[in-house]
């Protein structure tokens, strides 16, 4: 029987977009979304005020050169691959080219509509910056779409090379030229001009030929690299189950442990005992997890920058809570994941116990948050009023911990 | 000999509707190996999922040295060790941290685990691996994980779902050189296995069940007896009782 790729990558894509529809029914109706456009308001309110504030001397073009090539150059590929395909599409290898064509634009038109989300919010602070024509601004929007593309194509190709470390290196390369390419754009041609030379444009063309060949060379060399696909592809769908989590129970929710080493220590500082043995756990679980240490330190670092941005006391203060409300709400994914889990009958560990461990543990994330954040907005000259700020924090981290949180707490 | 795990008439099964063992009887003592053997579906892994009080009886009584899982859920799961079919872990816990989560939720005291755990590790030759996760290893070694867990708290009583699969030759050897001296130690086990020429050189009684019921159970002599098979290996006494039944 032949298959049919074609109709193989319509149905994959076809089973997705009904998942996501669905999910995003949820997510619609969740706290989490009010939480953010209530943010995202506060950031509007902001806003006008923050351009304002940047001084002349800030290199506005390179800033955002630097910032949106991180984005440009990050391509995670989805490819629909499931665990089967190992066995199942592998033979047929030679003719996956044309599936893998329809990933590659899925993956270049998803992956264009964050970009252009990003674009939007710095359009304002570009224009402000700039004296740009039209032609200039339509730069603006076109080149990193264009640049996005050009990366999602050549990654794929580096994809198939063996060597992990030759593609980090490479993404490096991508990254520099992507950079330079912005940076040229964005300062209207000004970026490495020597006399009348475009010495950035030249650059960039030399690069291009050569990393083409290269490229050429290794797609002709290597075979697709089918566990590393599947890798990518699962934990990009794990991505999504996790952030759909947060709204709604999903049963596919998995995680690989990650080491860290250094964050050890953290968890030393709980002394070895029967009466310890859960929060040891479920502290253990949030520090190795990728998804909620990752999302926890996000949520830290956009907290600190608004509470440090933000000049009225109020807003700091608001901040806070509508951070610690967002990180709890992630955090709560712990707990399913663990009750759901095989793991939960591993140790003798009693339900009450468990709970009690949890909110103890959520607690403890939630105030230290608060204080960093809080201590962060001291830095930049709030003052005494820090102390309120402390305050707010343990309010919110204990309120949420021991009052709301152990109702959303089943066995 | 005291009993340790005494199983009275149960009858059970994952749904109201539907039984899937029935009227299950028999006892482990202290220092005997007790093998449970069956064709796959037979009921061995439902009976054991009511004995560690994951199902509960719709019918009978199970208890581990005289207590039973209503009256006290957290002393019974603290009474046996249980080494399961598929090993079971958290993916974010490494080999060490499993191992002293184990001995913490058991009440080990920290020196008595560093004391335990370092000759465990040696026998299963898993001292290098203790800083890995689960994820990162084989089957045969997830499974000595699963062992590592159970023998680290020396319970009374072990349960033993179908150990050897998976597992290679000398952790074959290792687990059940580790059980016998257990054994010694006053332990009771209970082994559900398919491996019948194992089960005939460690165990000291066998339970053969088929299809949801007990069909006899005893010592070697015993079985041989019961059948009239008298100078027969374990494996035609229990082929003949199986397609017995089958006819």
């Amino acid at each position: 029987m032949k298959t049919d790729l074609d109709a193989l990558f319509e149905d994959r894509y076809a089973r997705f977009s009904r998942e996501f529809i669905r999910y995003s029914q949820y997510m619609a109706n969740g706290g989490m979304l009010f939480i953010a456009i209530f943010l995202g308001g506060l950031i509007a309110l902001y806003y006008r005020d923050l351009i304002a504030a940047i001084p002349p001397w800030f290199p506005v073009p390179y800033a955002l050169a630097f910032v949106v090539s991180l984005l440009v150059t990050r391509t995670p590929h989805r490819t629909f691959l499931l665990e089967a395909d190992l066995l199942f599409l592998t033979p047929l290898e030679h003719r996956m080219e044309a599936y893998f064509r329809k990933t590659r634009r899925y993956n270049w038109m998803v992956q264009s509509i964050f970009l252009f989300l990003l674009l939007l919010l710095f359009f304002p602070v570009y224009q402000a910056n700039m004296q740009s024509d039209s032609v200039q601004l339509w730069f603006y929007w076109l080149v990193p779409i264009i640049l996005k593309g050009w990366n999602v194509h050549s990654s794929w190709i580096l994809l198939k090379l063996p060597e992990q470390r030759s593609l980090t290196s490479y993404a490096l390369a991508r990254y520099l030229f992507s950079f330079l390419i912005l940076a040229w754009v964005f300062t209207a041609g000004e970026f490495l001009r020597i006399g009348g030379w475009s010495l950035a444009g030249l650059f960039g063309t030399v690069f291009l030929i050569g990393f083409s060949i290269q490229l050429n060379r290794i797609r002709k060399q290597y075979p697709y690299q089918w566990y590393r696909l599947l890798e990518i592809e699962n934990r990009q769908r794990r991505k999504f189950y996790r952030f759909v989590n947060q709204f709604t129970d999903i049963p596919q929710v998995g995680s690989r442990g990650q080491s860290r080493r250094w964050l050890s220590p953290f968890v030393r500082v709980v002394p070895y005992a029967q009466a310890n043995a859960g929060r040891i756990l479920f502290l253990r679980m949030f520090l190795r997890s990728a998804d909620y240490l990752g999302i926890y330190v996000r949520l830290l670092v956009i907290g600190g920058l608004l509470a440090v941005l933000f000049p009225d006391l109020t807003a700091k203060a608001a901040v806070i809570v509508m951070i610690l409300l967002m990180t709890a709400s992630q955090i709560k994914g712990i707990w399913k994941r663990q009750r759901k889990g095989n793991g939960r009958i591993l140790f003798p560990i009693n339900v009450e116990g468990q709970k009690r461990s949890f909110q103890w543990v959520c607690g403890v994330l939630l105030l230290i948050q608060g204080l960093l954040i809080s201590i962060m907005a001291w830095l930049s000259g709030a003052g005494s009023a820090v102390f309120l700020l402390f305050l707010v924090s343990f309010l919110a981290s204990y309120g949420y911990s021991y009052l709301v949180l152990p109702r959303g707490l089943r066995a | 000999m005291n009993k340790i795990l005494e199983v009275n008439g149960v009858t059970g099964g994952y749904t109201s509707s539907q039984t899937v063992i029935k009227n299950i009887t028999f006892d482990i003592h202290e220092k005997e190996i007790v093998a449970l053997i069956g064709l796959n579906g037979a009921g061995k892994s439902t009976t054991i999922k009511h004995i560690l009080g994951l199902l509960q009886p719709r019918e009978g009584s199970i208890q581990i040295a005289g207590q039973t899982f209503a009256s006290n859920p957290d002393t019974y799961r603290l009474s046996y060790g249980y080494i399961p079919e598929s090993p079971i872990y958290y993916e974010e816990l490494s080999l060490w941290e499993h191992l002293e989560l184990m001995a913490m939720t058991h009440g080990v005291e920290r020196q008595l685990f560093l004391e335990r755990v370092k000759p465990l590790l040696q026998e299963f030759r898993m001292e290098e691996m203790k800083d890995r996760f689960p994820h990162q290893f084989s089957k045969g070694m997830r499974q000595k994980l699963m062992i590592m867990m159970a023998l680290l708290v020396e319970p009374r009583l072990f349960i033993v779902d179908e150990p050897i699969l998976g597992l290679d030759p000398l952790g074959i050897r290792s687990l059940l050189t580790w059980l016998e001296k257990c054994k010694e130690q006053g332990a009771g086990i209970l082994m559900s296995t398919h491996i019948l020429a194992t089960a005939e050189r460690y165990c000291d009684r066998f339970i053969i069940i088929h299809k949801g019921e007990i069909k006899m159970q005893g010592t070697l002599e015993e079985l041989r007896q019961q059948t009239g098979f008298s100078h027969h290996s374990l494996d035609d006494i229990y082929l003949h009782v199986v397609e017995a039944e089958d006819k």
